[in-house]
């Protein structure tokens, strides 16, 4: 559904800075109604990225398609059209204080001239559908931020988009209202059909709703997959990172204050391991423990599913010579355990 | 005070309002577009033009920065091409606008930049033409400022008629000085000075008061 051909994106310097490069050769392929997440640090060049595809961006080099229709060399007006048919929702909601829920919800249909007497059931229809018919005649100002937010979606939904951008749109709500939202994009994702590409810094909204995820650094794409892949074994360390915001991820405070990064002058070491598909159900630590005659310890533990496949997380710890001698990782390898060593204790 | 006087302070009163409705409609009419125009001309921006809106920044400048008094003698004859006359209420309504154009455009062009950028990317993302975005939302998101200004404007166009009376404009001004000073009449000079305060007065309170009803930022009680 949308088509990142190589592209690369650089701000030419200015009198006052340098030159910036957002973008580096990235390719990326948004599948028709999937839920695709870009996740990365601040300047890692999400919004860059997202704001190539409606075109708000103009490439440095390569190209993005949306339905087959190459973005870049669109006319102007062929580029508003072709905006009808992306909606993009915002971090900081975009509203108009001037308007009403109402009338924020009817601007995009104004600007595409439709009439009013088509505007006013569609309107209502979205509001209804991201359940603010109460507030209706509410100027932004009187709604709280998931309102708002709603708001926000409900105007982007209004011209009927194929395609649905969200740029940070949780990252100013609080964990609940960001769960209602979430909830509320991955509805609108089932019923309509709309395909969402989503860029936000936290894995726990990718999560939550998205299929596919995308991991960005520098400018480029560094690792791509299945949420669920990405999570369970995520193969570089920004990806890593990410995770450590997740619930049951973290090395418990009190360990992790005395832990350090080489086995001299301590016993026994950290790892954290990762269980997925059918063998999250198998005994292994018990195996682990009676095959290799170790002493393994439990710290921390956590099951989870993505999209109904179950996962799970442990942190264990094991004497350092279990890992001096990698017989432990072989171990867990041979029954697909994930691992990853997080350092030692005395 | 004889009923003659109070007749001819009416009438001055008329003239006066005559006077700053007629140069704060035009004003407006030339000062508006010209202020959305600059705040939307500069680099990147809507309506890219950035040479034409330093010249047109230098113009502007320029005429803010002449002395009123200075303007109404330095464009006699283009007023004389004009209203085919440089003394009168109609003839002074020309300097008056001159004047009152470039104060609101830049009042104009400071309420639009105040609007947030992000109402901008936002309207072009749903496909908006530069025309619909200035029509449809820079606009009314700036009326509150743009309504304060306009109020700042109709009252310095009060004290800039007052000041035309002085070079033959007719109006409050030039009653104040043709009876109050030149044939001392105290109570004259006091009766314009009071009419003129209670007119920007009102001005000034109206004017707020539009200003709170357009304003949507303010919860409303
Ligand atoms: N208009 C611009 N001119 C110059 N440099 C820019 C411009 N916009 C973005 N950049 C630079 O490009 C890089 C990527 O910016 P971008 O906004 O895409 O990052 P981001 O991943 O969205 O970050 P954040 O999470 O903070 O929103 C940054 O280094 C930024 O400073
Ligand atoms: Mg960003």
């Amino acid at each position: 559904m949308i088509r990142v051909e190589s592209l690369s994106r650089i701000y030419p310097a200015t009198a006052k800075s340098v030159a910036v490069t957002a973008l580096k050769d990235v390719d990326i392929a948004v599948r028709r109604g999937e839920i695709y997440g870009v996740i990365g640090r601040s300047g890692a060049g999400k919004s860059t990225l997202l704001r190539a595809v409606n075109g708000l961006e103009r490439p440095t080099s390569g190209r993005v398609l949306v339905d087959g229709v190459d973005i870049g060399a669109l006319t102007d007006s062929d580029l508003r059209a072709e905006r009808r048919k992306i909606g993009m929702i915002f971090q900081h909601f975009n509203l108009l204080s001037s308007r009403t829920a109402y009338d924020n919800v009817a601007l995009p249909l104004e600007f595409a001239g439709v009439d009013r007497a088509v505007i006013r059931p569609r309107v209502e229809a979205l509001l209804d559908l991201v359940g603010l018919s109460d507030k209706r005649d509410r100027y932004p100002v009187e709604l709280s931020g998931g309102q708002k937010q709603r708001v926000g979606i409900a105007r982007a939904l209004a011209t009927e988009p194929k395609v649905l951008l969200s740029d940070e749109a949780t990252s100013a709500l609080d964990p609940e209202t960001t769960r209602s939202i979430l909830a509320l994009l991955a509805e609108i994702n089932r019923t309509l059909g709309v395909t969402i590409m989503l860029i936000t810094h936290e894995m726990a909204v990718v999560k939550d709703v998205a299929t596919r995820v995308g991991v960005m650094e520098d400018g480029l794409l560094i690792e791509e997959g299945d949420v669920y892949d990405v999570v369970t074994r995520p193969r570089t360390d920004t990806a890593r990172s990410f995770l450590g915001t997740l619930a049951g991820r973290e090395i418990p405070p009190g360990l992790a204050a005395r832990l350090r990064p080489s086995p001299e002058g301590t016993t026994t070491a950290l790892i954290r391991l990762g269980f997925t598909g059918s063998r999250s159900t198998e005994p292994v630590i018990s195996r682990l423990s009676r095959e290799l005659g170790l002493d393994v310890a439990v710290l921390q533990g956590q099951v989870d599913e993505i999209g109904g496949r179950p996962f799970g997380t442990l942190i264990v710890s094991l004497p350092n010579a279990a890992l001096a001698d990698g017989s432990a990782e072989r171990f867990l390898a041979h029954y697909d355990v994930a691992t990853e060593r997080l350092g030692h204790v005395a | 005070m004889s009923p003659e006087l109070l007749r001819l302070i009416l009438a001055a009163t008329l003239d006066t309002l005559y006077m700053v409705a007629v140069s704060g409609l035009i004003g407006t009419l030339v000062g508006g577009p010209l202020g959305v125009f600059l705040a939307t001309s500069g680099r990147g921006e809507l309506f890219a033009a950035p040479t034409t809106n330093r010249v047109l920044g230098v113009v502007v400048n320029a005429t803010r920065s002449t002395p009123f008094i200075i303007l109404v003698v330095a464009i006699i004859p283009f007023t004389r091409l004009i209203a085919g006359t440089s003394i009168g209420t109609t003839a002074a309504i020309v300097p008056l606008t001159i004047a009152a154009a470039p104060f609101i455009a830049r009042i104009v062009e400071a309420a639009i930049r105040e609007v947030d950028q992000g109402l901008i990317e936002a309207s072009q993302a749903m496909g908006a033409t530069p025309f619909q975005i200035v029509r449809k939302v820079l606009v009314p998101e700036a009326l509150p400022g743009i309504t304060l200004g306009l109020t700042l404007t109709v009252v310095s166009l009060l004290a800039n008629s007052a000041m035309v009376g002085a070079v033959g404009g007719g109006g409050l001004g030039d009653l104040g000085i043709r009876y109050g000073y030149q044939r001392f009449m105290p109570e004259v000079m006091a009766m314009v000075v009071l009419v003129l305060v209670v007119l920007v007065q009102g001005v000034q309170s109206l004017g707020e008061t539009l200003a709170k009803r357009v304003n949507r930022r303010l919860r409303r009680p």
